[in-house]
Order: structure tokens, then C-alpha cells, then sequence
């Protein structure tokens, strides 16, 4: 199992660093919840406890995130113009079946950015998932989990 | 009588030009310009370092900056609000290590000298130093603390003018985001923090005093048929004062009933706010108070947002959700989801501002100095009548911006000529 997920994360890397972002999208379930906490700058345990409690950095549906991709169908969603390059190196996927038939997969990632001439930026962190498969694999839940306090812009889904 | 020109005249012309209404590039990359304006404008003025709601119990303290100066808010064992920097009085340790908490008492980790919550030294462990007064050493406090509603704000300028006083005019707008309910606001757990790559009165400017820019930067969300705004309509005007603070308010291009209106209706029953303030929540609102703190408003979505600047071309923006502290929760959670989605590091409105914001700044730092910037727009104009507070301006005019600026540098003079 773990071989098939590892395929199924590196695929999906594969068509957001492509910018096939109708394909992507067709990897999420209709009932989606794409999260990602804010991190605080306080210790492990309080940062844990309060996590659920915080704005969120992304708060997504699969609604929302049609409606992103969407947007950078416009031609003006200036900061996606040109395109981000981006590069992710997804890795240590932990996966395992739950009672339910959902596979949950644990994944680190780092994804290189580069904008304009010269500015160039890392993000790091790692995404609990729930995926289940049918036909064919959907996510269900993602939490992402960034290693930043403070955020440089992020045009980009993880 | 004395007619050389002194330096603050020309500091004050060569910066922000009346004349032809020009702001030179310097303003925003000059590093001369920007410490002076730690030393003026971030000093002089009323700086917002909290809200209320974040300090709730005594012992409760949140970390800040003030200007460049890290900073602790705290309520103390008397309930009344203290700020002080975070920088210990011995060798510069930073005393506390955690955004926010509970604490009586403050130890820097360097040599344990030990503060209490409202900035006095109260321990010094090596004792044997004859003649040492600890009553000398407490933190660089802040002159004084206020609120207004739920807001609290210090300044470092023992002779400033009252809070209220300085608000002025712009306390009416205010109370459309602070005041719509009793019960008063609260700001969200949780902080967005973002790295703005350009000069901190770029943000705080647009903020106020540029309802053009929705057309170009946010094109995308138009194109999606996801704005709402009349700029035509009598209700659409921007507002300034004479301290720097400004407002851009656009009216609704239709009666779109939300959950959230719905709510505002509600609120109306309540009577909290005039009429005239009343019919305002129907509408996008977009305010800077000066220098840093501003608020961005559409009905269902508000963000209260300080620019921290950091060097002439770096900022750090932190932002919270607000609401009514007595909103229900579907409320709450709706204006949470729409400012993470819209105003937030991964927000699509946000996202193209930062993108444009920051190809300013490299485009300015790569220009020779004598290169200036227009705020002529308006100049001409005969402000049109509107039946709100302050001084009014149409929705194409840059004269709120100019008059920003026109502040911004008035107290750069000022303290050139102590």
C-alpha cells in the first residue's frame, strides 16, 4: 500500500508543479476540508492545545479551491503572472488503513518557489491526510502543518 | 529676522512636495529617512499594540512592536494595561519568549534580572554593588496607555494630545467596526503573519486613500463576479483628517442579503448606531488610522491589520480577525473563513497586493533619488458634499494619500526643529 500512495503523493506533486490544477482538483471529494493551523510562537503543548482555536492559514472546501484555481484562469491574478516556478520533494509518507477504509498518510515536503528574475523562497512542512479510494483516490482531509511563524505570500497549494 | 532655511523645511519639501503634489522615492528607501521616522512619527503618534480581548485576565500579556521596538502589553494585578519594551535595561536580553501568556513577573534569560508586569526592576541577583538603584533600571516604558471601545494604543510622547482627540473625526468610522453592538468586539486567536516586502506606508496608504486600485490588482475577483461595489453612488466617497487618518467607503452595487445582513438588521433593532452609521455596514470599508493600523471591512469580512516596519523595505503585517464579541457563532466562523480567505498570506485578495506592493519597492530602490511620485489626482477638485465626519474626497482623488504624507512629514519636521 504504501508504494501506491507514494505514487498517488507524487503524481499529485507532479500536476501542481505542472500547473494542472483541473487535474489536481479532481483528486479532492466533493466533501473536502483542506486546513492548514497558524503556528504561535509559544511551547509545543500550548500550541497544540490552542490549535483547532486559531485562524487558520488556508480554511478550504472544494468549493474554495475551485474557486482558486478559477481566479488564475482570470489572466489577472497579477501574482501568479507569470507563474511561480515551483519544484516540491515530497517524503518519510507514513500510511496506514484505518476501521473506516480511509488511508491515513503522513508526508513532509519542501517546495522551492521562485518568482521574477531573481527571488527565490523554501516552505517546509508536512500534510496529514485522509485519503480513500473507489475508482479512484479522493482526498478527503488535509491538515498542513508549516514550519513559519511569518509567511512570505503563498500563491501556491500545497 | 532669520531666513536661512532650516532643515527641516527642507526635509519637509524635498521629501513630500505641495507643490506639484509629489512624494519623493526616498520616503520609501532612503535608511536616514526611515530612522528618522522611528524617531518622529513612530514616536509622536498613538500606536495600536492590542486589543482587549486578547488580555483578559490579570497577568495576561501579548507580544508587539511599537515602531521597530519590541514591545509587551500587559494587565497588571490593578487591571490597568502597561506597555514596555522587551528589551532587558542591563545587557538588551529579550525578557519574555512566547507571543502571549500569563505572567507576574518577566525574567530575562541572560543574567535573571527580573521585571514585574508593569516594567519595574524588582531583582537583581547579584546583589553587592553599593549605591545600585533599581528604581533607575526598570523598561523603556511606553509615556502612556489608552483605549478606545476595545482598542488599545501607546505612545512614547509624554505631551501627546488625548487618544479621542487624536482619533478625532475618524471615531465615527470607527465605531461602524467597534461599536454596532453593547457587548463590544473581539479579535481572533491567532495571528496572520506576513512578510510585505516594501516600504510599511505603501500598505497603510492603499488602505485609506485607494479605492482605484480594486479595479487593476483585484481584477480577478471582479471578473469572477465576486465585488459588490457602487463607486458612483453618493454613499461612495473617501474621508481624511488632519491627523493622517483615512477612509475609503464604497456602497454596495446591490442588496445582497447574507446571513450576515441579516445580522446587521438585527443589530439596527439594538439601536447602537445612528441611522447614518447603520446604513454604512451595508458597505465596503477600508480605513488606515495613522501611521500603521488599519481595517479592512465588507459586510461578513473584517480584519484589523498593523504594518510593523522593519527596515525602509521591509514590513511585517500582523492581522486578526474582529467581531462583535456577542455575534453568534455562524458569524464569527463565517468572517474567520473570509478574512483567511481574502486577507491572509493565502488570501486572493491579499496575495495580489503583496505580489504589486513589493514590485514597487525593488522598481523605487532601483531609481535615481530626484525620482518622484504623483498624488496629483484630485488637486483640482471641489471636495463633494457628503453628510459624514471629517474632510471629504471623491473616490478618484489621491488627495487622502497626499494628506498622509503631508503628516508623515509635518512630524519629521517638527522634531528636526527641537
Amino acid at each position: 500500500m504504501t508504494d501506491d500512495v507514494e505514487r498517488l503523493l507524487y503524481h499529485e506533486a507532479h500536476l501542481l508543479d505542472s500547473g494542472m490544477f483541473h487535474e489536481w482538483l479532481k483528486l479532492m471529494a466533493p466533501d473536502l476540508r483542506y486546513w492548514a493551523p497558524v503556528r504561535a510562537e509559544v511551547s509545543r503543548k500550548q500550541e497544540a492545545e490552542d490549535e483547532s482555536q486559531r485562524l487558520p492559514l488556508f480554511d478550504e472546501t472544494k468549493q474554495s479551491l475551485d474557486l482558486r484555481v478559477s481566479r488564475l484562469d482570470t489572466g489577472l491574478a497579477w501574482v501568479e503572472i507569470p507563474p511561480t516556478r515551483t519544484r516540491r520533494f515530497v517524503s518519510n509518507i507514513h500510511a496506514e488503513n484505518d476501521a473506516n477504509g480511509v488511508v491515513n498518510v503522513r508526508s513532509n515536503f519542501i517546495v522551492f518557489r521562485s518568482r521574477g528574475f531573481t527571488e527565490q523562497w523554501l516552505i517546509v512542512g508536512c500534510r496529514e491526510d485522509r485519503w480513500t479510494k473507489s475508482d479512484a483516490w479522493l482526498l478527503r482531509e488535509r491538515k498542513i502543518t508549516l514550519d513559519h511563524c511569518t509567511i512570505d505570500n503563498l500563491s501556491v497549494l500545497l | 529676522m532669520d531666513l536661512s532655511p532650516r532643515p527641516s523645511d527642507s526635509v519637509t519639501r524635498t521629501l513630500v512636495d505641495g507643490g506639484d503634489r509629489t512624494v519623493s522615492s526616498r520616503a520609501f528607501t532612503d535608511p536616514e529617512v526611515f530612522a528618522l521616522e522611528q524617531a518622529t512619527v513612530f514616536k509622536k503618534s498613538w500606536l495600536y499594540v492590542g486589543h482587549r480581548s486578547q488580555l483578559k485576565n490579570k497577568g495576561d500579556f501579548v507580544q508587539t512592536y511599537a515602531g521597530t521596538i519590541p514591545l509587551l502589553l500587559c494587565l497588571d494585578d490593578n487591571g490597568e494595561f502597561n506597555a514596555f519594551a522587551n528589551v532587558c535595561s542591563h545587557r538588551g536580553g529579550r525578557i519574555c519568549q512566547v507571543e502571549s501568556g500569563n505572567a507576574s513577573k518577566f525574567v530575562c534569560p541572560y543574567h535573571n534580572w527580573t521585571y514585574n508586569n508593569r516594567g519595574d526592576l524588582m531583582i537583581v541577583p547579584r546583589q553587592a554593588s553599593p549605591g545600585f538603584d533599581k528604581s533607575k533600571w526598570h523598561l523603556r516604558k511606553a509615556a502612556r496607555v489608552a483605549t478606545y471601545r476595545d482598542l488599545i494604543f501607546c505612545t512614547f510622547d509624554e505631551g501627546a494630545v488625548s487618544l479621542e482627540d487624536y482619533l478625532g473625526d475618524m471615531k465615527w468610522y470607527l465605531d461602524l467596526l467597534l461599536n454596532s453592538s453593547a457587548a463590544g468586539t473581539e479579535v481572533s486567536a491567532g495571528t496572520h503573519r506576513s512578510f510585505v516586502r516594501c516600504n510599511w506606508k505603501m500598505p497603510a496608504e492603499q488602505f485609506g486613500s485607494d479605492n482605484w486600485h480594486f479595479q487593476g490588482v483585484h481584477g480577478s475577483m471582479g471578473k469572477l463576479g465576486r465585488r459588490n461595489e457602487n463607486p458612483l453612488s453618493a454613499d461612495s466617497f473617501h474621508a481624511w483628517t488632519a491627523e493622517g487618518h483615512m477612509l475609503i467607503c464604497i456602497a454596495p452595487k446591490v442588496d445582497a442579503p447574507s446571513a450576515y445582513t441579516f445580522y446587521v438588521d438585527e443589530l439596527k433593532a439594538k439601536a447602537q448606531l445612528s441611522d447614518k452609521q447603520h446604513r454604512l455596514l451595508r458597505s465596503t470599508l477600508v480605513v488606515t488610522i495613522f501611521p500603521n493600523l488599519s481595517f479592512v471591512y465588507f459586510p461578513g469580512l473584517c480584519s484589523i491589520r498593523v504594518w510593523h516596519p522593519k527596515s525602509p523595505g521591509e514590513t511585517e503585517l500582523w492581522s486578526w480577525a474582529l467581531y462583535n464579541k456577542d455575534a453568534p457563532d455562524l458569524v464569527k466562523d463565517s468572517i474567520r473563513t473570509q478574512v483567511t480567505r481574502m486577507f491572509s498570506p493565502t488570501g486572493m485578495l491579499e496575495q495580489d497586493d503583496l505580489e504589486i506592493w513589493s514590485r514597487l519597492e525593488s522598481n523605487l530602490m532601483a531609481m535615481p533619488p530626484d525620482f518622484r511620485l504623483c498624488y496629483e489626482f484630485g488637486a483640482g477638485e471641489a471636495p463633494p458634499a457628503r453628510p459624514y465626519p471629517g474632510k471629504t474626497a471623491s473616490l478618484q482623488s489621491d488627495t487622502p494619500a497626499f494628506e498622509f504624507y503631508r503628516r508623515w512629514a509635518d512630524l519629521l519636521a517638527e522634531a528636526d526643529r527641537q
